[in-house]
């Protein structure tokens, strides 16, 4: 579906009169909420995926990686040269090697800090490309025309993500039985396209698993409209 | 991350065409309650990794950056030291605070609260002192942008929302509060898991 499809279909579900001169719900406020149920549905499911470059320089011990990739969630899967490199953490790379910032070897592996950073052990004598496969938001919808970039089958949920978001935020949902269910079909679309991913990912032995959504957690979130 | 963007979707969820038509709220009081919402959501999970550098150091302690989190490790030289409590320094060397060698072994974190590191031994040759941290985020501005995940978007801008929300507190209000916590609080436990804990 298109934005455009998309948010007609949002407002559908609000029962928002678009031919109306007065508009409680704007387009702007639907194209709002439909970006954020992406957002959102990516960062559940980690459906989205591309390659990426980032350039480590010579004796880098770790290079920021968001101003090279600004849509990157997490790396799945990182090579060097052509050569996959195992993912550690900071803290198990220096117990292998105290010095390893000062010793040049073929890389082996690689540590995510933080969210923003990423390590390459051993340190490397001279500038190396870093390939990185990784999970990422899908591109922002910024014209009618554009298409959400996760697969076709969810964007019915997206729609129901945007509609439950326009009643949670902006009309307080509560006793809105209907925006209830539109929010319980956003889940389960997240649930099952993140079981999905999650199957498949071991199948590429990649080492990223979305995340699981409490029970509570969503529980809470359905209280909110009841 | 773009400051303005997020308060301009906030402003829009508080029934607004733009911050001069808000009725309840102030733009500077957005602002405020993004910014404060920013600094929390970068305490729970861990979004930004700095280095803090100190070149030609050779001194017993080390004021931490000031928008230092918790520590990740702490290098010399190139070389990560072992990290110490007091309580283990004080059953190694009844000496330790004032022991001297070329080059120091351990990093204590705690002995002067969480905003100064201590050196052992301390170090009589000049290095390079350097701390890996966990950060928290500046303060921004309407022209101001953080490279941080497109979450910390979404967590913001639903935190910054509830907290307008609860300004006033009663009917739809706290129930859009309600909701917007909630949702964020989703998105955040996500975030730990996939980023860590910032403490």
């Amino acid at each position: 579906m298109t934005r455009a499809e998309l948010r007609a279909k949002t407002l559908g579900f609000v029962e928002e009169d678009t031919a109306q001169t007065f508009r409680y719900i704007s387009d702007t406020d639907a194209n709002n909420a439909i970006s954020m149920a992406l957002r959102i549905f990516c960062f559940l499911t980690l459906c989205s995926e591309t390659t990426g470059t980032v350039v480590l320089l010579a004796g880098e011990a770790h290079t920021l990686i968001l101003e090279d990739l600004p849509n990157l969630i997490l790396p799945l899967r990182v090579t060097v040269g052509g050569t996959l490199l195992y993912r550690s953490s900071l803290e198990r790379i220096s117990a292998l090697a105290s010095g390893w910032r000062n010793d040049p070897n073929p890389p082996e592996r690689y540590a995510m800090a933080g969210a923003n950073a990423i390590a390459i052990h051993p340190i490397q004598s001279s500038a190396v490309v870093v390939t990185i496969t990784y999970t990422r938001f899908a591109p922002a919808l910024t014209a009618d025309g554009h298409v959400p970039d996760i697969p076709t089958e969810d964007h019915d949920f997206i729609a129901e993500g945007a509609a439950a978001i326009i009643v949670g935020t902006k009309l307080g949902g509560q006793g809105d039985a209907i925006a209830e269910q539109r929010l319980k079909n956003f889940f389960t679309g997240i649930k099952r396209r993140a079981d999905w991913v999650r199957e498949r990912n071991k199948m590429n032995r990649f080492e990223a698993m979305p995340a699981e959504v409490s029970k509570e957690a969503l529980k809470k979130l359905l209280e909110s409209f009841k | 991350m773009i400051a303005a963007s997020v308060i301009a979707e906030v402003v829009s969820m508080l029934h607004a065409a733009s911050a001069a038509d808000l009725v309840n709220w102030t733009e500077a009081e957005l602002y405020g309650y993004m910014n404060r919402q920013l600094q929390f959501a970068h305490a729970r999970a861990n979004y930004l990794t700095q280095v803090q550098t100190l070149a030609g150091f050779s001194a017993a302690t080390a004021n931490l950056a000031a928008d230092q989190v918790s520590i990740i490790e702490v290098v010399w030289n190139g070389k990560v030291l072992l990290r110490r409590t007091v309580s283990q320094m004080d059953s190694l060397s009844a000496t330790w605070e004032t022991d001297m060698e070329d080059e120091p072994v351990a990093a204590i974190y705690e002995q002067q609260g969480s905003s100064i590191i201590r050196l052992s031994p301390i170090p009589a040759l000049a290095g390079t002192l350097e701390i890996v941290y966990r950060a928290t985020a500046p303060t921004l501005a309407a022209v101001n942008s953080l490279a941080v995940p497109q979450c910390v978007d979404v967590i913001v801008t639903l935190r910054t929302l509830a907290d307008a929300n609860l300004k006033d507190g009663r009917w739809q209000f706290e129930e859009s509060a309600s909701f917007a916590n909630a949702l964020a609080d989703i998105m955040e436990s996500a975030a730990k898991i996939y980023y860590g804990e910032a403490a």
